[in-house]
């Protein structure tokens, strides 16, 4: 019986997943893969750091999403002058019916369960560190007073990775908060032409709330239980740890390559994320492709690649390819 | 796991049987082609040595390739995901076969379902090519085997005139017994009748040719004729050397060391009479007054002279001759009805008779009587030796004709009996270096045997009479191969005689 429930609940799984993208595609053309992503994200109760040009999609996707999955969103569009109460709330003296003046905790933009951080790099460097706590710990501390957030969670930030004047890069220690870090590319032509179309009848979202944050929730759990080999489990921790040139046994291509290497967040990140994708793909177990596939999303913004690389035109996605290929 | 565990049976039944087939072929093969190659050789097969050699190769295979294929659990299973298109579905469900979580649960269950969708292709019997190839093999070498050793052995080379280039070549000739051999063989029982040797010997060696004549026609090979021909030899040499105890009693004789026993264990060792008589002669000599023997040598003589006054050489000189004779004759475990020994006896107690009358005689009566009884003894020496050279040189001709007809080579031939070879004892050497006579050189000048001369052989510097040694059994051994001609025979013969006639040829 209880194997039937789960076998019911795997369903479900890949059932919701198939509805979110499905009412995604009403309001995102193209960026299967991002989508992809953005939803083992979700599932895993990761934070996602989304990056390419303006107009590219970045804003609708996350404002979908939000739809979609039914759950409280809201977006804090960063900019230098942006002050961390401005994201965490604050205290502000209110008058009661008595004529009393008391302090009352006002929450800012961050108590949402999806939260979009556009352009995120604008913000100083005090605004963006007010993240972290939320990020990680899902609590906001105001005047000593710890704030919970509501489950589910999450970060959706955005970044523009051409204009950087006036901008504050992320430092690594907030980076390593995000899950993952997607690219949104330009779309292709046929997908150009879909998105031109899809506008030209209205500009509002279309997607309809299918899931909410109770099954989200389920969902993880459901999740953490898929099987991982040890095989597997020895390969993805091999594939983090050969990020790293300053080991002893490092590989090749992390002495010839990279500057620093990932934290072992990123090992958790790959299992507990290769595990939603393993339930996505309608599959009851972690396979090397799991841990591959997520590998470019989970490692991307985790490890800095040195001069010889960008001497020799390779990429951080070309450093991490000659990672997984000297892993195996 | 119920479609994984059907699945390994299968692929375990076939790693066994190919593993089973490879293995068995490689076994038979093995054990095929040294067969083979033994009975093409004609020899023997180690049949032993072919099955224990076959088996531990066609088990190394057997377990090598076993090894290679058996499905391990993990093995299996990675190549099982490899036809499912990756996933490792089937590697997770081994790994986590025990597990009751749910979640493991089902990915056995959706695993299982997966494997059921497996083609059978899969898990089929393959490489069938590998077992037909090996079974091809096995059978080609194992009929060949079973071929060559059926295959009449007689389609081997003819001639029995081939070259000794080969001891292997002539090994594997076929023989077949001809008239011309036969009537050699009657020609030699005829001779061997006709000769001087003991009736007895004369019998033995008759039956043993005729012996011959009846075995041989039945022999089909020459390791066969070798064998018998061989043992004809070995049998006659083994007679003769039973009747003629000459070498035994010489033995015996200069073993002792005393210089006159030693003497007369040469004259009896002496394979020719005329030698015989010069050692008898010198043993004769050793009982006469010293300066009967050794003329101008003063010091020597006056105290010869002295002794003699006194009656002490002959007495003594006779004694300890008595002592190590007797005690010679004893070892050398001669029968005492052997006509040299009685001749030896005959001696030894006449002049033992003779020691009380020396008081008696004057220095030239004594030598008078000394050779006087010497002469009356040489008789039955002449007569024992006599009969025992002729038994040796019939039985050397016999088997140099026995070569002779059968074509051995010195090699083939068995090694009879030696000559007896001459012992000098150093008394013998000592003091005479002056008039040694013969020796190496231009002639001017003879060389004493213990000085050191040139020896172009090894380019050392060894004593004359090491090197004269070495020449004679030189000379010995190629007459005995049949090396030396007639005339040449007779010319070294005749030199070495020289040199041991005037007693200076120290052998060794």
């Amino acid at each position: 019986m209880e194997n039937m429930e789960k076998e019911v609940q795997v369903k479900a799984f890949s059932e919701s997943i198939a509805t979110v993208k499905a009412e995604l595609a009403k309001d995102v053309v193209g960026q299967k893969d991002v989508i992809d992503n953005v939803l083992i994200a979700i599932v895993a109760g990761g934070n996602v750091l989304l990056e390419g040009v303006p107009g590219v999609g970045k804003t609708r996707l996350v404002r979908s999403l939000g739809r979609t999955l039914s759950l409280p969103f809201s977006r804090i569009q960063f900019t230098p002058d942006l002050m961390p109460s401005d994201v965490t709330g604050t205290n502000v003296a209110e008058k009661s019916e008595d004529g009393k003046l008391n302090m009352v905790f006002r929450k800012g933009p961050i108590f949402a369960s999806l939260v979009l951080a556009d352009e995120i790099n604008r913000a100083t460097p005090k605004t963006q560190s007010a993240m972290l706590e939320v990020m990680q710990e899902h609590k906001v501390t105001v005047a000593g007073t710890a704030y919970p957030l509501e489950e589910p969670f999450f970060v959706l930030a955005t970044q523009n990775p051409i204009e950087q004047d006036g901008t504050y890069p992320l430092p690594e220690a907030q980076m390593d908060r995000f899950m993952f870090k997607l690219v949104v590319d330009f779309p292709s032509i046929d997908e150009l032409k879909g998105i031109v179309n899809m506008t030209q009848i209205t500009m509002d979202e279309t997607a309809a709330a299918v899931i909410d944050g109770k099954t989200i929730l389920e969902m993880r759990e459901l999740a953490a239980t898929v099987p991982v080999m040890d095989e597997i489990m020895d390969y993805t921790m091999r594939l983090v740890s050969n990020t790293h040139p300053e080991l002893a046994d490092a590989s090749a291509t992390a002495k010839k390559y990279v500057k620093y290497g990932a934290s072992p967040r990123a090992a958790q990140a790959l299992i507990t994320c290769a595990k939603v994708r393993a339930l996505m793909n309608g599959n009851y177990n972690v396979s090397y492709e799991d841990v591959n596939a997520l590998a470019y999303p989970v490692l991307r913004h985790r490890i800095k690649i040195n001069y010889a690389a960008i001497n020799e035109h390779l990429t951080v996605d070309d450093v991490i390819g000659l990672l997984i290929k000297e892993s195996k | 796991m119920e479609n994984f565990i059907k699945i390994k049976n299968r692929k375990k039944r076939n790693a066994f049987l190919r593993s089973g087939i490879i293995g068995g072929g490689v076994a038979v093969t093995a054990a095929s082609i040294p067969v083979m190659v033994y009975t093409l050789m004609d020899k023997s097969v180690p049949w032993l040595w072919c099955i224990v050699g076959a088996v531990l190769l066609g088990g190394l295979t057997f377990g090598g390739i076993l090894l290679c294929l058996y499905p391990f659990d993990k093995r299996l299973a990675r190549s099982l995901d490899k036809s499912m298109g990756g996933g490792e579905k089937v590697q997770t469900m081994v790994e986590f076969a025990e597990s009751d979580e749910e979640m493991k649960v089902l990915q056995r269950k959706d695993t299982e379902e997966r494997l059921n969708a497996v083609p059978s292709s899969v898990y089929q019997f393959k490489h069938v090519w590998q077992c037909i190839a090996a079974a091809c093999l096995a059978f080609v070498t194992f009929a060949g085997a079973m071929i060559v050793s059926f295959l009449p052995k007689d389609a081997g080379g003819g001639g029995s005139g081939g070259n000794d280039s080969s001891q292997n070549q002539q090994q594997d000739e076929a023989f077949a017994f001809t008239e011309f051999q036969v009537a050699a063989l009657r020609q030699l029982i005829e001779y061997v009748q006709k000769s001087e040797m003991a009736q007895g010997l004369k019998d033995t060696t008759v039956a043993q040719i005729e012996g011959l004549i009846n075995d041989l026609p039945a022999v089909t090979t020459r390791n066969e004729m070798l064998e018998k021909v061989n043992g004809v030899i070995t049998a006659v040499d083994t007679a003769v050397e039973n009747v003629n105890n000459g070498f035994e009693l010489a033995t015996a004789m200069t073993m002792t060391g005393h210089p006159l026993v030693g003497k007369l264990g040469n004259a009896v060792g002496a394979v020719e009479l005329d030698r015989f008589a010069t050692f008898y002669n010198e043993c004769a000599d050793g009982f006469k007054p010293f300066t009967e023997r050794q003329e101008g040598i003063e010091p020597r003589a006056e105290a010869a002279e002295d002794e003699f006054a006194e009656g002490k050489l002959a007495e003594n000189n006779i004694t300890q001759f008595s002592i190590a004779l007797t005690s010679a004759l004893v070892a050398s475990k001669v029968d005492p009805a052997d006509p040299l020994y009685q001749a030896i006896k005959n001696l030894h107690d006449k002049l033992f008779r003779l020691r009380g009358a020396i008081s008696h005689y004057t220095e030239a009566r004594w030598a008078n009587e000394i050779d006087r009884l010497f002469n009356e003894c040489v008789a039955p020496f002449t007569v024992a030796l006599s009969a025992e050279i002729a038994n040796d040189e019939t039985r050397d001709y016999v088997i140099r004709k026995l070569k002779e007809i059968f074509g051995l080579s010195n090699e083939e031939a068995p090694e009879i009996s030696k000559d007896f070879v001459a012992v000098y004892t150093e008394d013998d050497n000592r003091g005479d270096d002056e008039i040694h006579s013969g020796g190496l050189g231009t002639g001017d000048y003879n060389f004493p045997s213990d000085e050191l001369i040139y020896n172009p052989a090894t380019g050392e510097h060894v004593r004359y009479g090491e090197l004269l040694a070495e020449y004679y059994n030189r000379y010995t051994d190629a007459l005995q191969k049949g090396e030396i001609d007639e005339e040449l025979e007779m010319i070294l013969q005749a030199y070495f005689d020289l040199l041991s006639t005037s007693k200076k040829v120290p052998i060794e």
